[in-house]
């Protein structure tokens, strides 16, 4: 099943934005072009399109329009205040192997966070579970923030996963542990997804998981859904890509602060790479070799990259790409890895993560570079409507605007 | 060591016939607690260096473009328009396209105390053991060896006020540490001059960890009543020791007069008082009663703020900042009239209850009230990027046609720091006869594509990003310079 196709609230709405600089998200720009919104998709982009009579006209001179932005691993709508746990289903904590789990489940489109995050251009996220080796399944999920965005859990965008020496401790207090747990479980699940017949004859022998958690791991072990793993450690990621190969696993490595000292077999296994640009310090033992140019050196070696954010900070992917490009990655590489890089990494760049003909309207207006911290982002528009700014926070400025007086 | 030796020179003056050969006078010490070691100034013995051709944002409402700083000795010698003369020998930068500022200042740290890589065997920021530990200080787990330290460095920053953590209602001594590379102590790094604070903890944290143990604070109402009785106890403290030294100025004052005399008019012994025991938790509460050591509390909601400002009214001393604060906005007004400054994030937000309210625009919200507003940190990765914070927070408050000009956004993250910490005098701004600790920028420094290029500590070239130098931190010997495969 498209994770999409049950998402787009088709917009009867139709708009042109005019005059406008188009960063496409592929590495081009197009100045001074009119892009026209309708039904939802990208109807047309060009210098010499006009506005249809009943669409609404945007002035966008001095103006730039990109994808609306994508975040490939969230707590959006999973997690509201993460220190109160009646209000997280992020995962399941103290379980090691749940790929059964879906995030979907949980995810509520109420949050608070979906407004704040779509003020800083964030147009949709792959909402995530976070614990564990296998933690379960995201799904894809735009950031209206309505009742009708409500993911359909049977369409999953990919398996996360985690392989440090955090679910080294998890699984046990080695490393070793972690590939064996996750060698046993596909290897049961690719016997399982084979014969499932003798499980329900109960002629099976005894399995390490039971069929929630096989018949979830299927699609991963045939290599149709990524398995998104949380690895920093250069070794760690050769081990997961050493995995990939034997497995047949669609691999997405999470984190990678040494990813720049394996860029090579990474580029050459098309393995793409979330890196957070901000964060890139010896933390932890497994990030020692972090270094502020990663995103750069991954860039030129031929990783697909793709920039997140980190947890705390959900809804800063633009300063992310801006922060990569102070470090020396090309520009237009950073903001492709924030709308196109995730969406291909997903497989939905067919659909998303770029302004062309027929692709989702998830585009965002700003008033100029949308890298740049002076900048806002004037309209967001998903799936071709208009979204309010209305988040609590915008609330609670304007009621104590006028209750705090200015300095006397 | 010094608590006894009053007791011992009493003994030996009661049965001398002779006066003792006074060594009271210096044994005699009013009764305080010793302070932690204080440390000197040292002579800078490198070249003076001028920066020139670039913008230079003074953080005092001028701004020279182009213009230059000069440093000598250590200390700021011109600021001004134009090029600026070099004198003989002078190290000449030429920050063209580029800016100048004053080395930023970060209110709020663990750096050091919680230092990278997160082991262990690194937790020193917290001493959990009970809920006011005012006898520890920060400087005594502080490892400069610590690589978030010199990656700071690298971002800007040259100051940082080094804290114990949250998780006590009062939970120890801060200290100033000035980033000078090099150092192995945490002596050498701390600011002369700089006095030292108290970090003090409203809310979640402390009730997260004590609650649950069935112990004090378990709720707000035992939190506020732990810091009430605290400062009951200082207070009875200071006074005892107000009158031991009133009283041992008497007791001077008798033996200046009397001469040699060891007997009071009725023959009875005239034995100099007997000092108050010594607390170090209530000599360090003691000396923020007498304002010597400047109050920082962490404290996100409004409602706590009022009743830690009121808690503070009733023992007379003075909040010099909230930390956090994410709800200041709210009190903005009572802030700016208490004079308390305000650490705070632009969009660390929601990740508990307390901090739920907050909004990016806080900071416009203070600035608009008069109120001295700061971006801080309180994270080892983070407070490499203070710069871009202030830039986003003027972002957010333009939205609500809140707009602060260059230099008053600079001083978020210079002078209002600077002054939170007690050291105005000597940092945040590029005036004359101030430290040089002064920030070369390759770009404007609120764009998110501005790095540092040069970083000057007391006129000392600390940081150039030209320059691949070994790492400042011993940890990182050996370890930075990995081979990617082929």
């Amino acid at each position: 099943m498209n994770p999409l196709s049950l998402l787009v609230a088709v917009s009867l709405s139709q708009v042109a934005i005019e005059h406008v600089r188009v960063e496409v998200g592929d590495g081009r720009a197009l100045d001074d072009v009119t892009v026209v919104l309708s039904g939802g998709k990208v109807q047309a982009v060009g210098a010499s399109v006009a506005a249809p009579p009943a669409a609404t006209r945007v002035d966008g001179r001095g103006k730039v329009l990109t994808p609306g932005f994508i975040e490939l691993h969230s707590t959006i709508g999973l997690a509201e205040v993460s220190l109160e746990p009646s209000t997280t289903d992020d995962g399941l904590d103290g379980q090691l192997l749940v790929p059964g789990f879906r995030a979907a489940d949980g995810f509520n489109p109420q949050s608070t966070w979906i407004p704040f995050a779509r003020e800083e251009g964030l147009t949709s996220v792959v909402a995530a579970p976070t614990h564990g080796l296998l933690a379960g399944t995201g799904v894809w999920v735009p950031l209206t923030g309505r009742l009708d965005a409500m993911p359909d859990p049977k369409a999953p965008v990919a398996m996360f996963g985690a392989a440090g020496s955090g679910a080294a401790d998890a699984a046990g207090g080695a490393r070793g542990g972690t590939w064996l747990k996750l060698r046993e479980a596909f290897a049961d699940a690719r016997a399982w997804g084979k014969n499932k017949a003798a499980f329900e004859q109960n002629r099976w022998r005894p399995l390490a998981l039971s069929p929630v958690h096989l018949e979830a791991l299927w699609p991963v072990v045939t290599g149709k859904l990524p398995l998104v793993l949380a690895v920093d450690r250069a070794s760690d990621i050769l081990a997961a890509l050493t995995f990939a190969k034997e497995e047949g696993v669609r691999l997405v490595v999470l984190g990678g602060a040494e990813a720049w000292l394996v860029a090579k077999p990474l580029a050459a296994a098309k393995v793409p790479v979330v890196l957070v640009p901000s964060e890139q310090v010896p933390g932890s033992f497994d990030t020692l070799r972090a270094r502020d140019d990663a995103a750069t050196l991954l860039a030129q070696a031929g990783v697909p990259l793709v920039l997140g954010c980190s947890d705390f900070q959900k809804r800063r992917l633009r300063q992310e790409a801006g922060i990569a490009v102070a470090y020396g990655l090309d520009r237009a590489t950073a903001l492709s890895a924030i709308t196109l890089m995730p969406a291909k990494a997903l497989g939905l760049e067919k659909e998303l993560g770029t302004i062309e003909v027929g692709k989702r309207a998830d585009v965002v207006l700003w008033s100029g570079d949308p890298l740049e911290l002076s900048s806002v982002a004037e309209q967001v528009f998903i799936a071709g409507e208009a979204q309010p700014f209305d988040g609590r926070q915008r609330a609670l400025v304007e009621r104590y605007l006028k209750r705090v007086p200015a300095k006397p | 060591m010094t608590r006894l030796l009053p007791a011992v020179a009493a003994t030996l003056l009661s049965c001398a016939s002779t006066p003792a050969p006074l060594p009271e006078a210096k044994l005699l010490e009013p009764a305080r607690a010793p302070q932690p070691a204080a440390p000197t100034a040292t002579a800078p013995s490198h070249a003076p260096t001028l920066i020139h051709h670039g913008t230079v944002l003074t953080a005092v409402g001028r701004v020279h473009a182009p213009g230059y700083v000069l440093l000598v000795d250590g200390r700021i010698a011109d600021v001004g328009d134009g090029d600026g003369a070099a004198p003989p020998g002078a190290t000449v930068i030429d920050a063209k396209g580029g800016f100048i500022t004053p080395g930023l200042i970060d209110t709020h740290s663990h750096m050091g105390v919680y230092p990278m890589p997160g082991t262990i065997a690194h937790d020193d920021g917290n001493e959990m053991t009970a809920p006011v530990t005012a006898h520890v200080r920060s400087e005594s787990a502080f490892w400069p060896q610590d690589p978030a330290l010199w990656r700071a460095l690298a971002g800007g920053v040259t100051t940082v006020q080094v804290l114990p953590g949250s998780g006590n209602v009062i939970g120890g001594r801060s200290f100033v540490a000035h980033l000078k590379p090099g150092a192995t102590s945490a002596l050498a790094m701390k600011l002369p001059g700089a006095p030292e604070g108290l970090k003090m903890a409203c809310g979640e944290n402390p009730k997260r960890f004590y609650g649950p143990k069935g112990a004090q604070p378990m709720s707000r109402m035992g939190l506020v009543a732990t810091m009430r009785a605290s400062f009951q106890k200082a207070d009875e403290y200071r006074r005892a020791r107000a009158r031991y030294e009133r009283d041992l100025a008497a007791w001077k004052e008798r033996r200046a007069k009397d001469g040699a005399s060891t007997r009071r008019p009725d023959g009875s012994p005239d034995d100099p008082p007997e000092p108050p025991p010594r607390d170090y938790a209530l000599e360090t509460l003691a000396d923020v009663l007498d304002g010597k050591i400047l109050v920082h509390n962490h404290c996100y909601r409004a409602d706590e703020m009022h009743q830690v400002l009121d808690l503070a009214h009733e023992f007379g001393f003075q909040v010099r900042s909230f930390h956090h604060a994410v709800e200041a906005y709210k009190l903005a007004d009572r802030l700016a009239r208490e004079g308390t400054a305000v650490s705070t994030w632009v969009d660390w937000w929601g990740f508990k209850m307390e901090s739920f309210d907050g909004v990016p625009q806080n900071v416009a919200l203070l600035h608009r009230a008069g109120a001295r507003p700061i971006l801080h940190s309180d994270s080892s990765t983070e407070v490499r990027r203070l710069n871009q914070e202030a830039a986003k927070a003027r972002t957010a408050g333009r939205r609500f046609g809140l707009d602060a000009s260059d230099d008053e956004v600079l001083r978020w993250v210079t002078a209002n720091p600077a002054w939170a910490l007690g050291v105005e005098d000597q940092l945040g701004s590029l005036e004359k006869g101030k430290r040089a600790d002064v920030v070369v920028w390759n770009a404007q420094p609120f764009s998110v594509y501005a790095l540092t290029t040069h970083v000057f500590v007391d006129g000392e070239l600390t940081y150039e990003r030209a320059k691949h130098a070994p790492p400042l931190s011993d940890f990182e010997v050996g370890l930075v310079d990995g081979k990617a495969l082929p």
